[in-house]
Parts: C-alpha cells; structure tokens; sequence
C-alpha cells in the first residue's frame, strides 16, 4: 500500500514536469510568442499622451516662430540696412540647420529584414549604425544640402551611435525603419548612392531592406534644439 | 445517490468558477503583443519623451530669443542693425564658417608598420576613410564643437571625406597619411573617446593601426572654405 502512494507521487512529479514542459512551449509558439500584458497597454497609453504633448510644443514652437517673424520683418521694413541682414542672418540659419527647409531630393528608407522568431537571427541595421554614416558621406558628396534621419536634422555636432540596441541620433534614440531625406540633385544624390558596389547595393546584400525614392518637394526639418559653444570661440 | 449529487453540484460550482476566471480574462484590458514589439514601444516611448525634452527647451530658446529681438527692436539704446550682425555671427560660429580656436585634442592616426601575416591583406594596417569618418563620430558624440582633419575643417552638412585610392578626401582637398584630426572641446571627454576601451580607434589599434591623442589648451581650427550656397532648398 504504501508504495504505491511512492508510485503516485513520482507519476505526479512526472505529470508536473510535463505540465510546465506543456506550458513552456505554448507560451513560445501560440499566437507566435504574443502574451497578454498590461504592461503593453501601459506603454501605449504613455505613448499617446507623449505625443499629444508633443504636437502641443510643435504648436507653440510654429506660434512663437511665427511671432520671431513678425518682429524681424516689421523691423526689416523700416530700413534697408536692416533688411539685408536679416536676409543674411536667415540664409545663415539656414545653413546651420536651424530651420526648416524644403527642395527637391530623395528619401531613402532603411529597414531591418523580416525576423523569424524560431529562427533568432538578429539582423538589426543599429548594429551596422556605419553604414549609416557612409550613406550620410555619400550624400554629402552627392552634394546633399540639408539631410535629415527620422526627422533628426544633421548638424555640426549630429552623432549617429549605436547605444543599447538603438541608434541616437542627435541625442534622441530612434529605431528602425529609418526615414533620411536629403535635399539636393535628386538624380545626382539617388545615382551616387545606387552606384554599383555602392552604399545601398552594400546594405542590400547585407539583407537589409532599402528603398531609394526621387521626391519632387522634400521636407527637411530644423534641428529642434540649441547649439551653444562652450570651448570653441572664433578668432579674429 | 447522494454522494453523486454531491459531486455534480461540485463540478457545476467549478464551472462558475472558470467561467467567471475565463470573463475576467477576455474583459480586462490586455494586449496580445509579442516581446519584440514591446521592446519596440518601449524604444519609440523613450524617443518621444527626449524629443519632448529637446522640444521643451528649444522652446525656452526661442521664448528668450522673442524677448531679445523685442527688446533690441523697442529699446532706443540698442543698435538693431549691430545686434543683428551679433547674431549673424553667432550663427556663423555654430555653422562652421569661421576660425575658432579653443581647448581640445589632437589626433595622429596612421598606417600600422607592424609586419603582415601570411597571406594577410594589406588592407587591414591601412587607415581607410571610413576609419576617419567613425574617429569624427566618436569626437561628436563626446560633445566636439569644432573638428578639423590635416586643417581642413569638418562640417556635418558639406564635408565628405572619401576614399581616392592611396589617399584620402577632405572637402574636395586630398591628403596622405598621417592624418591629423583636431577637436575642441572637453579634453576629458574628447581623450576618453579615443581611449577607452570600446572605442573605434581602440580597436584600430587592435589591427596594429597607430593612433595616439594628445591633450592641447590652445587648438586653432579653420573655418570651412567650401561654397555654402543653396541650390535646391527653397
């Protein structure tokens, strides 16, 4: 009698093992690996209204542009002097990428290839973060003249760097698929990097998924915060 | 047959039971999402609030630039015209398009002279122009205001640095090794990035590539000579 209960109890062992073997493997493969979480429903509620806040400060950054503006062009219309340097001082800006720009020029979307989760192979474009940079040197030697990566504008002091397993780009981290729009010879830029054994023919046979467009009107946006020296000071 | 009706009334107990734990989990307010695409929110979430941080003080930025612009434009005793000339300055300054000089580093990166492996390619003790371009990009990062390679500043919006063969591009000027790329900025910070241990030029040296920094007060870079006119923008 009592050796059967010695019986029951290892099948019972048995019967757990199986149970959590059972739910293990459930939990990988049924609706391909996809849990029931509130953590998820968490962050996209915090999405939402980060966002919200966010066009809110895009709004009040246009109204108080638009008030810059009025300041500087009533004042530009009293005397010509102060006409001509405002235009100089706003072609400045321009250039050091301070607002935003518009012209013609292409957009080069880069994405990661289809994961398969059974399989884990992980090809993430953050890891070949250099490949960015070259594209960005090809272009700059295409004659790009305002280039911009998921709506980060390149400046002076633009890094592209691998933190994590993202890539920042002036600071903010952004993931893949990554949006960069230069302006400039739409033909010269989009043939420079398609040149064969070129940058975009490198990715692609990396695996990676690029997708070059000509656009007639592109829209480069200015860098959204401050650029202030510190160290540097100019000399006379 | 008691006992029986015992059992029964227990299993439909049971039943209300899962029922009610079945309801409770399809009403609550849960996703189905893999890990990946939670990872993948979570990275779009922490994106969002830096840009909201970056967007919060851009705003303050212009707020003060609004106030300065009304104060020099009202206030009698500010010269409108020279303050603009400030500005356009300052605007130059941040472009690239003046001389600067201030603290920072100076880089010395080379070809490696150490002898080749059997059938190793050359290539490997050569510095190449993506070497260079990784180098810039680790000075960024450590927050360099001003870089220059061999005098020849480097610009983010105009300059390339491109590989021709035996020698290397800067801004449509061709050099030769050694290349020599300055930086101003925090010495610990710019010394540090060519330092530390996973650095790019770290494992440049790991190829036998010479790469040594040294710390300067006084760095003089020029300013970007190239043409900064606009063609295609608007």
């Amino acid at each position: 009698m009592k050796r059967d209960y010695v019986w029951i109890g290892l099948a019972c062992i048995i019967l757990g093992i199986f149970m959590a073997f059972q739910m293990k493997f459930i939990q990988g493969t049924y609706l391909d690996g996809d849990t029931p979480t509130q953590k998820t429903v968490e962050i996209l509620n915090e999405l939402a209204s980060v966002e919200a806040e966010k066009e809110l400060l895009l709004e009040e950054v246009t109204r108080l542009e638009t008030q810059l503006e009025e300041i500087k062009s009533s004042a530009s219309g009293e005397s010509a002097i102060v006409k001509n340097l405002t235009d100089e001082l706003d072609r400045y800006k321009a250039f050091s990428g301070m607002t935003r720009v518009s012209g013609t020029g292409v957009l080069v979307t880069i994405d990661n290839p289809p994961q398969d989760v059974n399989l884990g192979s992980e090809k993430n474009i953050a890891y070949d973060y250099r490949l960015i940079l070259d594209l960005i040197n090809e272009l700059n030697s295409a004659g790009a003249e305002a280039i911009s990566i998921n709506e980060q504008r390149m400046i002076n002091s633009t890094e592209v760097r691998l933190a994590g397993n993202q890539v920042n780009v002036n600071t903010i981290p952004i993931a893949p698929p990554f949006v960069i729009k230069a302006i400039g010879s739409a033909k010269t830029l989009d043939g420079a990097i398609n040149q064969r054994f070129g940058i975009v023919q490198n990715l692609r046979e990396l695996g990676y998924y690029v997708e070059v467009n000509q656009v007639e009107i592109i829209e480069v946006p200015a860098f959204n915060g401050t650029v202030k020296f510190n160290y540097a000071t100019t000399v006379e | 047959m008691l006992t029986n009706w015992k059992v029964i009334w227990l299993l439909i107990f049971l039943l209300g039971v899962s029922i009610g734990l079945q309801i409770q989990t399809i009403s609550t307010e849960v996703k189905y999402t893999s890990i990946k695409d939670m990872y993948a929110f979570s990275i779009e979430l922490e994106s969002q609030q830096s840009e909201v941080e970056q967007l919060k003080i851009k705003i303050e930025d212009i707020k003060n630039q609004v106030a300065t612009y009304q104060l020099a434009k009202t206030d009698e005793r500010i010269d409108y015209a020279q303050f603009l000339a400030d500005e356009i300055e300052l605007t130059k300054e941040i472009s690239g398009i003046t001389p600067v000089q201030g603290p920072g580093v100076v880089i010395v990166i080379t070809d490696g002279t150490r002898e080749l492996g059997e059938d190793e390619n050359p290539n490997n003790v050569l510095v190449h122009d993506i070497d260079i371009r990784a180098l810039v990009d680790d000075l960024r990062n450590a927050g360099a205001e001003a870089i220059s390679i061999n005098n020849e500043r480097v610009i983010f919006n105009k300059s390339n640095i491109q590989c021709t063969g035996p020698t290397i591009k800067v801004n449509d000027q061709v050099f030769a090794p050694p290349y020599i790329i300055q930086a101003i900025g925090d010495r610990k910070f710019l010394e540090s990035a060519i330092n530390s241990p996973d650095s790019y030029s770290e494992s440049l040296r790991q190829w036998g590539l010479f790469v040594e920094v040294n710390t300067s007060v006084n760095i003089k870079i020029p300013k970007y000579e190239g043409f900064v006119e606009y063609l295609y923008t608007n």
